[in-house]
């Protein structure tokens, strides 16, 4: 018993002494700050997107920038990655949270341990110094519903989805989006409450023709997640409907909804560009480190010029892009 | 057959697979280097408590022969007993004790489900802690509507950073629970128990053990062990939700494994399930600090669980 | 069959349970009741159904096997992969998902029968490897844009025959009924389920039972990964890793047993079928879909609880390895 436990005490020192003995080797790289991206999951195609544009700002600002994510969107994990980046002294920690409530206070022990904090998505977030939003929510949210009114021409029943109830920022859109159509158009009325089905395509199919059977007099659907437009689409497709019976808006990667746009089965798809996301996010890290003043009117490349929202420590930019059937193949992600 | 979980164990076997793991760590942190060694030390010695006690959580059902899939799922339910608790009392004088013993209760009252379907209804434990499983966290979401519960009392999360004796407290808890399982596992009669039914449950059963109640036991104890858990993640992430850590199940599957524990049943060692999450979590991040992929990771934690197995298995 | 009672009994409840959710659905729940809501529910629970009944057969042997998700996942990739690489035909789409299914159910059948540790574990661990290593080759890449011939409406082709999803799932139930009815292999695979020690002791004819139990669940996981690429025109990798839990709770509602050596294919069937109800009657009632999850479980526990109580004398099927 206690020779085991002996030998397995050593070798869990052996591993501990190892690196006590290995000199800072990361500190001495060279000037260039490290700046380490954090996102929601890794290895999804959005995120792919983003990082390249991590990596675009690595190469043209002269940092060491670089994106790492767990293989899920569970928050415990992005805690674990955040403590390491804290052990390994980087210079600037920006995360895209899963959970704002979760990162607050590990993010608070990294500004603690002098390391720059920028987020994305995620507005007034305790323990970071900046937030970046790449679209104004109102704008965006508001955009998507005045196509939906207009395509249905304002009346009849639509069905609601998003990504999960959890994700703030979805449901931030479909509460704008609601208020707005109450406001303008009274008669254009959600079937049911939200359906969080939007990040999957599988769900969102199968809850798509559900929606489809229990609402025969469906005038509209909008979705927040990009898989949700995707899942009506083939729905509609499977149905032999199209567009001109079902308007079908929300955001969506535009390569992936190019067939259904065409084929009429997707009427309008919403969305910035993740990897302009991914850029401005270090490259407003960057500027965090430099101590340089981010003030309205601050300019950081492929998302112009942008508005500082002071009391929430958000740094606003209007990238929204739409996508249509004939723009759409100008579009490489 | 009656010997003390632990005494009949290869200590070799186990050395061997642990010197493995920290072999890894090693190459990891030779190779890369690291700027602060108590930063790394502090960023794993904030995480070990969580995972070991749900490596407890794991490792108690195994050495009984059985699992218990649940263990996130009672943890994360429990936390946000607590954090119901003290949304709806506030958290003064008597509240904060009593909010942290409902949520004990509630893991530990999953656990007993589990164990009398394991005990009495003569469920399969796979089965068993499956069902425990789905109806913890649909009650969980249903409960909280899947969002997380939040407006905690500020001395919840400053317990995070409360140290004691220079030890930081959610470690020194660890410590306790795991020095309490140890004693009860090694050295009390009700280790000789555990490690006859993990053994044989139909032969101890003839011997006069009463087999349905070391079963309870384990399952009531693994979830108290997860609830532990619980309170500690509600305390280090300051809320509490439903699917919080869902990526624990392999790492405390393997810590067990790597730990001595036999996936058979009958034996296993509570110290070195210690210091194989311990080992691990260094090599995990290692791992990170190398930029490797998350991906990378959970097949490199796979491949060791299997790597370990087969090891056994020649050694057997 | 003496043995063959629990199986019914469970058919039994679950079909009581099912007319229970007919009726009350048709009474109260609007749209539920047209052919077409319930032709989907069928076509949404058909990937579940192909799943389970692959599980059955490693079920009745008295083995385990979680990983049939990613093998489904790395399957379907796969053919994926071979679209944009050239167009294929409906045969060898089926032979090539279908063969990587196959390859990768008899890799587990070795590994699982080898390393003789609890299959949980096991597949677990290999779970985990089939799946991050797809993750990592993939990068998350989603996959579409197929060939025409695959999009064509909702069918497969067989031989230039066309098979909707429920006519192949309702094939594959033959195959499975006659298979352990009415061949020598089914009895063996039930007497080694129901007893595995001796199953062990008989050496080559344990290893040739788990082989196909595994190949059995593998080759039909990549017809199911198939299906749904088809389904959806899209592969997202890993989009099917997370259901295996559910696929393991609807088989054992159907009436199989972990203890090995139990199990129908009406009862799995059922199962799949009550599973997809419940769900399919939450959304179009309205309720939350959050519901569904505490449901099942509850549904999971009280339907196996009793059903076990009062089964065989043999004393304790759990740890008794």
């Amino acid at each position: 018993m206690t020779l085991r436990l002996k030998s397995l005490f050593a070798a869990a020192g052996v591993a501990g002494l190892a690196f006590l003995g290995v000199p800072s080797a990361v500190s001495a790289a060279g000037a260039k700050p490290e700046i380490a991206v954090v996102v929601k999951i890794t290895g999804i195609p959005w995120f792919n997107r983003f990082e390249a544009g991590v990596k675009r700002a690595g190469d043209q600002l002269g940092v060491n920038a670089y994106q790492v994510g767990p293989t899920a969107a569970d928050p415990a994990q992005q805690v674990k990655l955040i403590e390491d980046l804290i052990a390994k002294k980087v210079d600037a920690i920006a995360v895209v949270p899963n959970d704002a409530k979760v990162l607050a206070p590990v993010l608070k022990r990294a500004q603690d341990a002098g390391i720059v904090v920028v987020t994305h998505e995620s507005p007034g977030q305790a323990g970071s110094s900046w937030d970046l939003e790449t679209i104004d929510n109102r704008e965006f949210a508001t955009a998507v519903f005045q196509k939906l009114a207009d395509a249905t021409g304002g009346k009849g029943k639509f069905a609601l989805v998003v990504g999960s109830l959890t994700v703030p920022l979805h449901n931030e859109w479909a509460d704008i989006g609601l208020a707005f159509l109450k406001a303008k158009y009274p008669d254009l009325k959600p079937v049911a409450d939200r359906y969080p089905v939007g990040e999957s395509l599988d769900d969102s199919y199968k809850t798509s023709q559900e929606i489809l059977r229990a609402h025969p007099d469906l005038k509209g659907f909008v979705a927040f997640g990009s898989q949700g437009p995707i899942g009506f689409a083939r729905a509609l497709e499977r149905q032999n409907k199209t567009t001109k019976e079902i308007t079908n808006v929300g955001n969506v990667l535009p390569k992936q909804a190019a067939p259904y746009l065409k084929k009429d089965q997707i009427s309008e798809g919403f969305l910035w560009d993740p990897s302009d996301a991914g850029f401005g996010l270090v490259a407003l890290a960057k500027k965090v480190i430099d101590k340089q003043p981010i003030e309205t009117g601050i300019e950081l490349p492929g998302l112009g010029k942008g508005t500082v929202e002071a009391a929430q420590h958000v740094v606003r930019f209007k990238a929204t892009r739409t996508f249509t059937k004939e723009n759409v193949d100008q579009f490489d992600f | 057959m009656t010997d003390a979980i632990g005494s009949r164990t290869d200590g070799s076997r186990r050395r061997f697979a642990l010197a493995g793991a920290a072999a890894l760590a090693v190459a990891a942190f030779t190779a890369f280097g690291f700027g602060d060694a108590t930063g790394l030390l502090r960023s794993v010695a904030h995480q070990v408590p969580e995972l070991g006690l749900l490596v407890l959580a794991m490792a108690l059902p195994m050495m009984a022969g059985g699992i218990n899939l649940a263990i996130v799922a009672i943890a994360n339910l429990s936390a946000v007993a607590t954090a119901l608790a003290f949304a709806r009392l506030g958290g003064d004088g008597l509240v904060a004790p009593l909010a942290l013993a409902f949520g004990l209760a509630v893991g530990g009252g999953c656990g007993a489900l589990i164990g009398a379907l394991v005990a009495h209804a003569r469920i399969d434990p796979v089965v068993a802690s499956l069902g425990g499983l789905m109806v913890a966290s649909g009650v969980g979401i249903l409960v909280t509507n899947g969002s997380a519960v939040t407006g905690l009392p500020d001395f919840v999360a400053a317990a995070a950073d409360r140290t004691v004796f220079g030890l930081p407290l959610m470690t020194l808890v660890f410590l306790a629970a795991t020095a309490l399982v140890a004693l009860l596992v090694h050295r009390a009669p009700f280790g000789r128990r555990l490690s006859a039914v993990g053994h044989n449950a139909q032969a101890s059963l003839y011997s006069g053990v009463d087999v349905a109640r070391v079963h309870l036991t384990v399952y009531t104890l693994s979830g108290i062990l997860s609830a532990l858990a619980g309170l500690v993640m509600l305390s280090r992430f300051n809320s509490a939700r439903m699917g919080y850590g869902d990526s624990y199940l392999l790492v405390t599957l393997l810590a067990a494994v790597l730990g001595g524990v036999d996936p058979k049943g009958g034996r296993g060692a509570v110290w070195a399930t210690v210091a194989a999450i311990l080992t691990l979590q260094i090599s995990a991040s290692g791992l990170n600090l190398l930029g490797a992929s998350q991906h990378a990771a959970s097949v490199a934690w796979g491949g060791i669980l299997i790597a370990k197995l087969a090891l056994d298995r020649i050694r057997a | 069959m003496a043995e063959s009672r629990p199986e019914t009994r469970a058919i039994r409840r679950l079909g009581a349970g099912m007319a229970l959710l007919l009726v009350g659905g048709g009474l109260f729940v609007p749209g539920f009741a047209s052919t077409d809501n319930l032709l989907d529910v069928v076509t949404s629970a058909g990937i579940a159904g192909l799943f389970a009944l692959g599980l059955l057969m490693v079920l009745i042997a008295g083995e385990l096997d979680i990983s049939f998700t990613a093998v489904a996942s790395i399957a379907q990739f796969g053919l994926a992969l071979l679209f944009t690489r050239g167009d294929l035909g409906w045969a060898s789409a089926i032979l090539i998902s279908g063969g990587i299914g196959l390859a990768l159910g008899l890799v587990n059948a070795a590994v699982v029968t080898w390393l003789r540790a609890p299959p949980i574990i096991t597949t677990i661990a290999l779970l985990n490897v089939y799946g991050g290593g797809l993750a990592l080759l993939s990068r998350g890449e989603m996959l579409y844009d197929f060939p025409v011939w695959f999009s064509d409406a909702a069918v497969f082709r067989v031989f230039g025959l066309p098979v909707s999803l429920q006519v192949l799932l309702l094939a594959v139930a033959t195959a499975a009924t006659l298979v352990l009815g009415r061949t020598h292999w089914g009895l063996t695979l039930r007497a080694a389920g129901g007893n595995r020690e001796a199953a062990l002791r008989q050496g080559v004819g344990g290893v040739a039972v788990a082989a196909f139990a595994y190949g059995w669940l593998g080759f039909l996981s990549g017809i199911a990964g198939l299906a749904q690429a088809q389904l959806l025109q899209a592969v997202t990798p890993g989009s099917l890793i997370g259901r295996e839990l559910d696929v393991v709770a609807a088989t054992i509602l159907g009436g199989a047993s972990l203890a090995g050596g139990r199990g129908s294919v009406g009862g799995t069937l059922l199962g799949v079928l009550f599973i997809a109800l419940i769900g399919n009657v939450l959304v179009l009632s309205g309720l939350s879909p959050y519901w569904h999850q505490a449901v099942t479980g509850t549904v999971l526990i009280v339907a196996v609880a009793p059903f076990l109580r009062g089964r065989r004398r043999a004393a304790i099927p759990v740890g008794a390895s």
